[in-house]
């Protein structure tokens, strides 16, 4: 690989952990999983952010291209109805803060929110991180650094692009299901558009769960499509041992990664999330 | 149809639909295809142009240098070419028919350009009449440094005369 093109780290954020990979092209040439004391600080994320600042300060003056996942223990996701009536992007982030403060209530104002762009469908799915953890990310990346903080993404974001080719074709219609320690991140993906997403905090450990979680999203719903078989991809790194067996008429199937050069597939499970940005 | 990407960056700019540049890159293949034709079509019309005044050929080969030892060859031949065309005839043939007699027969005349000398050959009744002629050659204007150069009795001919060869050299006259 040239000299001039820079290395990428994957960095993935979570409560309890910090993932980095060091990228010279396709090949992984470095790989640190740190684990972070979730109850440090007043919110989820400080441990983590501490956690990288002290790792990225050594390197702040190599060349690379720095990409960030948030778990999604960090991010809140809405779905927002696409309306006519907005004319610019100031007044679209202002209904997309109205949508998640009808959700969250007062606290979301503190949240820095981003919108994807329209599809065919009428709803757009949104995502909101509060905005100090993006202010703390980007302050452990100055400007006069040569690493360079290209990207902080929230884990849908990663892991639907990673995977969005399983749900081509008309008509196609299948769950997503993100799972990390203590949280479940469930979409709903129909004919090109999004129709639901969930992210809840709790065990999830296995099938079971996972269909009872399914069942619930249904139901809230309305009990639309009960009765129709529908695929569900699971992505549960840290479920890897759990059967995928059809449990409560769910058919799951595990999302996997391609094998990464550099990094043996049995040890590849705990820096998934951070794969999945590549 | 693969699914749009999901867009939701903190840091990053939206990336842009994929036909904008799929657009771009035709819209740039065809310039450079038009770009390319419109060369070549002036290639052409400048070539025919220059076929017409005679001019330029794009398709002449290169000229081959000349070996030095040919050209000096050429040059000489030319040389030769030269001193053949500028020997003295009229003033040969006057030279030598003053210098005849009633008693010698000239029966051959050879002039060398290159060495600017003429050979004769003759035949003369005795020994006097060859020496007469020999010398009366030398005294023309045209002819100089005229000697004997071998003479020989017909001993076949009941006359006997004698047949001889005069070389001499000849002036350039003005």
């Amino acid at each position: 690989m040239s000299r001039l093109f820079s290395d990428r780290l994957l960095i993935a954020l979570a409560p309890d952990s910090l993932v980095l990979l060091r990228l010279k092209g396709p090949r992984v040439v470095e790989k640190h999983k740190i684990a972070c004391d979730p109850a440090f600080g007043a919110e989820p994320w400080q441990a983590a952010v501490a956690t990288l600042a002290r790792l990225i300060e050594p390197i702040r003056d190599a060349k690379v291209e720095v990409t960030v996942v948030l778990s999604n223990h960090f991010a809140r996701y809405a779905l927002v109805p696409k309306s006519e009536a907005l004319a610019n992007a100031t007044e679209e982030t202002a209904f997309v803060r109205y949508c998640f403060s009808k959700i969250h209530g007062e606290r979301s104002k503190e949240w820095d929110v981003r919108l994807s762009r329209a599809s065919s469908g009428l709803v757009r799915i949104a995502s909101a991180v509060d905005s100090k953890l993006i202010e703390a990310i980007r302050s452990s990346f100055p400007t006069t650094a040569k690493a360079k903080l290209v990207s902080v993404q929230p884990f849908l974001m990663s892991a639907f692009n990673q995977w969005r080719s399983l749900l081509s074709g008309k008509g196609a219609r299948a769950w997503i299901l993100l799972v990390e320690s203590q949280r479940a991140c469930l979409a709903h993906f129909e004919d090109n558009r999004w129709t639901a997403v969930r992210n809840t905090r709790g065990s999830f450990e296995g099938p079971e769960q996972w269909a009872e979680l399914l069942d619930r999203e249904r139901q809230r719903d309305g009990g639309a499509g009960a009765g129709t078989p529908e695929g569900v991809y699971v992505h549960a790194p840290q479920s890897s041992k759990a059967s995928f067996a059809e449990t409560r008429g769910w058919t799951f199937s595990k999302l996997t990664l391609a094998p990464v050069e550099g990094l043996a597939p049995a040890d590849a499970d705990p820096f998934a999330m951070a794969l999945c940005a590549r | 149809m693969t699914p749009g990407r999901l867009e939701l960056d903190y840091i990053a700019a939206p990336h842009r639909p994929q036909w904008i540049g799929v657009s771009l890159l035709i819209v740039a293949l065809v310039v450079a295809g038009d770009t390319v034709l419109r060369h070549r079509g002036a290639r052409h019309e400048l070539a025919a142009l220059d076929a017409a005044q005679g001019l330029l050929n794009p398709d002449r080969k290169p000229q081959r240098t000349v070996p030095k030892e040919r050209l000096d060859e050429e040059a000489k031949a030319v040389d030769a070419v030269v001193r053949q065309l500028t020997v003295p005839w009229a003033q040969m043939i006057e030279a030598v028919e003053t210098a005849s007699t009633s008693d010698v027969v000239l029966l051959q005349m050879q002039p060398e350009a290159q060495q600017r000398t003429l050979h004769m050959t003759a035949e003369a009744k005795s020994r006097e009449a060859m020496l007469k002629y020999v010398r009366r050659l030398g005294e023309t204007r045209a002819l100089s440094g005229v000697y004997l150069v071998s003479h020989q009795v017909q001993t076949d001919n009941p006359a006997r005369p004698i047949q001889f060869s005069v070389q001499a050299g000849f002036r350039s006259v003005q």
